[in-house]
């Protein structure tokens, strides 16, 4: 996948876990392939493996390196008390136990964990700094149906699905941060890392 | 509108969601068709993955455009009404 080999390694053991539960939830009487709009299941493996780890890869190094699987779960332990949870085109960042924020896989969904890893690590002062850097955001908006994620972080002008979060401050984080995009979510992560 | 290829649907809205969520890839935008159809065909009793529902609509049907919005996640929602053939019972 031409990525780190932990990084693959990692990306692999959470396809086996996804396809596994997501096959065991209908039956085995659906294809993955053609969910993913691929001609195979060895193809859309390897499509859905190489973005987890492209995504996966952008983490900092000290974190990439020393990623977790829990294959009972699709869970990547990425800190202390800061979870991935993989679906075939869903994230959720889990933090101390609670669901977060749920951000759709497409390229630059790592913004998702390392919003996670920077509010675990320095909470209020990193809510600060990515408000202070990141250009202006989408509206934040309260959608009207029952999931326990009901803000949505607006990005008119993206496509959606549009990240969810489980409170409007969550939202507001999650914003900034996808205004910011990864290369420069992870520039004022290293500043903060570094005191 | 006119489809001129085969048009694939589900009677599950789980399944159809199911897909949306995965148009992720570069360029592709998420939205969910629900369609008041007159002439789809029920695939589900000989298809190999039953948990689709699908229902397949022949080549050339016409649609007419009830309403298109696009909802709070970003997700497009589009009601398409299937038309009449002329002549048909």
């Amino acid at each position: 996948m031409n990525t780190l080999p932990h990084v693959d390694s990692v990306a692999n053991a959470l396809w086996k876990s996804m396809s596994a539960d997501l096959l065991a939830g209908y039956g085995g009487r659906v294809s993955i392939a053609k969910f993913l709009g691929k001609s195979s299941e060895e193809e859309a493996e390897r499509s859905w493996s190489s973005r987890v780890a492209r995504d996966l890869a952008e983490l900092p190094p000290n974190v990439s390196s020393t990623l977790i699987v829990d294959p009972s779960s699709a869970t990547v332990g990425v800190w202390p008390e800061v979870t991935a949870r993989f679906g075939l085109g869903r994230v959720t960042v889990t933090i101390s136990g609670q669901d977060v924020w749920r951000a759709a896989m497409r390229p630059g969904f790592s913004a998702a964990i390392i919003a996670g890893l920077g509010w675990r690590r320095w909470a209020d002062r990193w809510a600060d700094a990515l408000s202070a850097r990141g250009p202006q955001r989408g509206q934040i908006v309260r959608a009207s149906d029952d999931d326990d994620l009901s803000w949505i972080a607006q990005r008119p002008g993206e496509p959606g699905p549009w990240t969810r979060a489980r409170s409007e401050a969550d939202a507001v984080l999650i914003g900034d941060a996808e205004s910011l995009g990864t290369p420069r979510l992870l520039e004022v992560y290293e500043e903060l890392n570094r005191g | 509108m006119r489809c001129d290829s085969f048009v694939s649907s589900s009677k599950s809205p789980k399944i159809a969601n199911g897909f949306t969520e995965l148009a992720i890839e570069e360029g592709e935008t998420p939205g969910v068709i629900t369609m008041d159809g007159l002439a789809g065909g029920d695939v589900m009793p000989i298809s190999r993955y039953q948990y689709e529902f699908e229902i397949l609509f022949q080549r050339g049907t016409e649609f007419e455009v009830v309403s298109k919005f696009q909802d709070a996640d970003g997700v497009w929602r589009i009601h398409l009404r299937e038309l009449p053939v002329p002549g048909a019972s």
